[in-house]
């Protein structure tokens, strides 16, 4: 199995399986968590509704997100779960033990950012999991039929607070700050990926290079949804998540439920 | 009324009987005679009255000193949050600033809708009935068995205490560890056996029962040393005279130290019922609410839907929802087992 060759989301789909039938278990996640589920259905959503579906349906156009292409997404997710291609008991386990899992070589796949390269291998049981030669990126495949892009990308962004009494000369030096000089600086040693175009080639580590190329290539960054959905919303969505994986729930009424929590909250 | 005079006292003006009104003044008993007659009678003093004898005694300034900060402590720290909270379960409010969106009753009724609420009503029902059933047998049991002094006894009880004495928290870790699938214990034993360990805390009915067996296992022990204390508080003469009367261990078991343990066990079962209101850390620790809040109890649920998704207001709901709940059993609990004796 061959995951460069891996385009759509039906490709994956048979890679999972294949991995299946050769014994090896396809994907690690932290279904206690729940956030890692959501990471599956916020991007099928993104690949199936698009830049201005998903746009639209922040705003409450074409019924929101209770939206027939919402609850396809769902759908394609709880398909996708009931092959059971997680790790065993992948519902009791929290980000760190499903990390920890992956990055002993046990499982195939792993749906993470790249915080995932630190943090994940910290979790690993010899502190230092695999070497890079054996990890790569496989960007989320696009869904046949979808509206969304492959380089549409899914993010945790950092972002900077300032006070109203702050003087006019901070904007001046967040211009500098967030400017491509010192954000090429900083990005050299691979501390963080920055969110400015031309950066890429500077970042040393190749697995961080990989993502920041993509960056500068990508069209639309959403912001993690459960943490732009607010922290009621954004809650909603984990669990209709986690439950559209363990099968407790069906497309149609996470959907709807996702819809109710966003009206209440969106004020 | 006659009004029996102390032959001592040389007054003239102490007249058995009241005559003429104008005279009812001076015939009226002195502060002193009419707390004697009322001993005497075998009178219970009124309010009014018992009130100006405390007023004038040292323990009235010993009350004064001590009542005040424990009223305060009580008042800020217990009766303030409760006054506050009813305040704000009327309110949308995320916890940030003043709460200004005024809902009414919504929050009460969003509560009294959630099935997960009454999901977790019933897992803290559950925590109750097991403490009750399993538990508090079992720790009578064994209180009955080691509460004698010998050597083999005290080591017994303090190794069945230690399970009390772990933080929530860790107990809830090591279990989640045991529990594990993959790499706890439990899958280490099933695959002694070639078997593959199930995933307790993944399956929802499991993990509800591997949730109170944790809690049977961190408590009994504190049932078992309330136990041990009332048993070593039935005389030994008592049962002795039984013995001579030629009861059986069991009958005197039965017939005597439970009987006179009531109190304890009363008491025992109070705990149980207050510690599975508020069982919180263990749940968290353990399952987070579990697969698909199955394992909630009424205040991780408070935490979970109310606090960590910062609807304040509706968590406030639940908090006087649980608050109005507690009150009402506590009140028929007391009601019922905790009625003071008359002449038994």
């Amino acid at each position: 199995m061959d995951p460069t060759k891996i385009k759509y989301w039906e490709d994956f789909v048979d890679a999972v399986k294949k991995c299946q039938a050769a014994g090896i278990i396809p994907v690690a996640a932290g279904g206690k968590d729940k956030w890692p589920l959501h990471f599956y259905t916020a991007m099928l959503m993104m690949r199936v509704l698009g830049k201005e579906g998903m746009e639209a349906a922040y705003q409450d156009k074409n019924g929101g997100f209770a939206n027939s292409e919402v609850v396809k997404a769902f759908k394609l997710f709880q398909d996708f779960a009931a092959l059971q291609p997680f790790q065993k008991g992948y519902l009791a386990n929290t980000y760190g033990e499903a990390a920890g899992t992956f990055h002993d070589g046990k499982t195939a796949f792993h749906l993470m950012g790249s915080w995932d390269l630190v943090e994940g291998r910290a979790n690993a049981a010899d502190k230092k999991g695999l070497p890079d030669e054996n990890l790569g990126w496989v960007f989320f495949p696009e869904v046949k039929g979808g509206k969304g892009k492959a380089n549409d990308l899914f993010a945790s962004l950092d972002g900077w607070l300032v006070t109203k009494e702050a003087s006019k000369e901070t904007i001046d030096f967040m211009r500098v700050w967030l400017g491509k000089d010192i954000q090429t600086e900083l990005a050299g040693p691979g501390l963080f990926i920055p969110a400015v175009k031309g950066t890429a080639d500077v970042i040393q580590e190749p697995l961080l290079r990989q993502i920041a190329q993509e960056i500068d290539q990508s069209q639309w960054i959403q912001i993690a949804m459960d943490q732009l959905l607010g922290p009621d919303t954004g809650r909603v969505l984990n669990d209709m998540s986690a439950d559209l994986a363990s099968g407790n729930t069906t497309p149609e009424k996470a959907a709807k439920a996702l819809e109710a929590s966003w009206q209440h909250n969106k004020s | 009324m006659a009004i029996p005079t102390d032959p001592s006292s040389s007054d003239p003006k102490q007249a058995p009987v009241p005559t003429i009104t104008s005279q009812v003044q001076a015939d009226l008993p002195s502060l002193a005679e009419a707390r004697q007659l009322e001993e005497l009678l075998g009178a219970r003093p009124s309010l009014w009255r018992r009130l100006q004898d405390f007023s004038g005694s040292s323990q009235m300034k010993t009350c004064l000193l001590f009542l005040p900060p424990a009223l305060l402590l009580f008042t800020l720290f217990v009766t303030w949050p409760v006054v506050e909270a009813a305040y704000y379960s009327f309110f949308n409010w995320n916890g940030y600033g003043a709460p200004s969106k005024w809902i009414g009753l919504e929050n009460f009724l969003r509560v009294l809708s959630d099935p997960i609420f009454y999901h977790s009503l019933f897992n803290n029902l559950l925590i109750v009935l097991v403490s009750a059933l399993i538990q508090v047998p079992m720790a009578l049991a064994l209180a009955l068995l080691i509460s004698d002094k010998s050597r083999s006894s005290v080591i017994f009880r303090a190794i069945f205490f230690l399970p009390y004495i772990l933080g929530e928290i860790v107990a809830g870790l090591i279990w989640r560890y045991i529990y594990d699938g993959n790499y706890g214990v439990l899958a280490v034993v099933y695959r002694w056996f070639g078997q593959q360990a199930p995933d307790v805390l993944a399956t929802e009915g499991w993990a509800t029962a591997a949730l109170l067996l944790v809690v049977v296992w961190k408590y009994f022990g504190f049932h078992m040393a309330l136990f041990v204390a009332g048993r070593q508080g039935v005389g030994d003469d008592v049962l002795e005279a039984a013995k001579i009367d030629g009861a059986t261990r069991w009958e005197s078991t039965l017939n005597i130290v439970l009987p006179l343990m009531r109190p304890v066990i009363v008491l025992s079962l109070f705990f149980s019922i207050l510690g599975s209101l508020q069982a919180f850390a263990i749940i968290v620790a353990l399952t987070d609410g579990g697969p698909s809040n199955s394992t909630h109890s009424a205040v991780s649920y408070l935490y979970n839907f109310g606090i960590k998704r910062m609807r304040v207001g509706f968590g406030s709901a639940i908090g006087v929802t649980l608050f109005i709940i507690c009150v009402l059993v506590m009140v028929f609990y007391k009601r019922l087992f905790m009625r003071p004796k008359e002449g038994r």
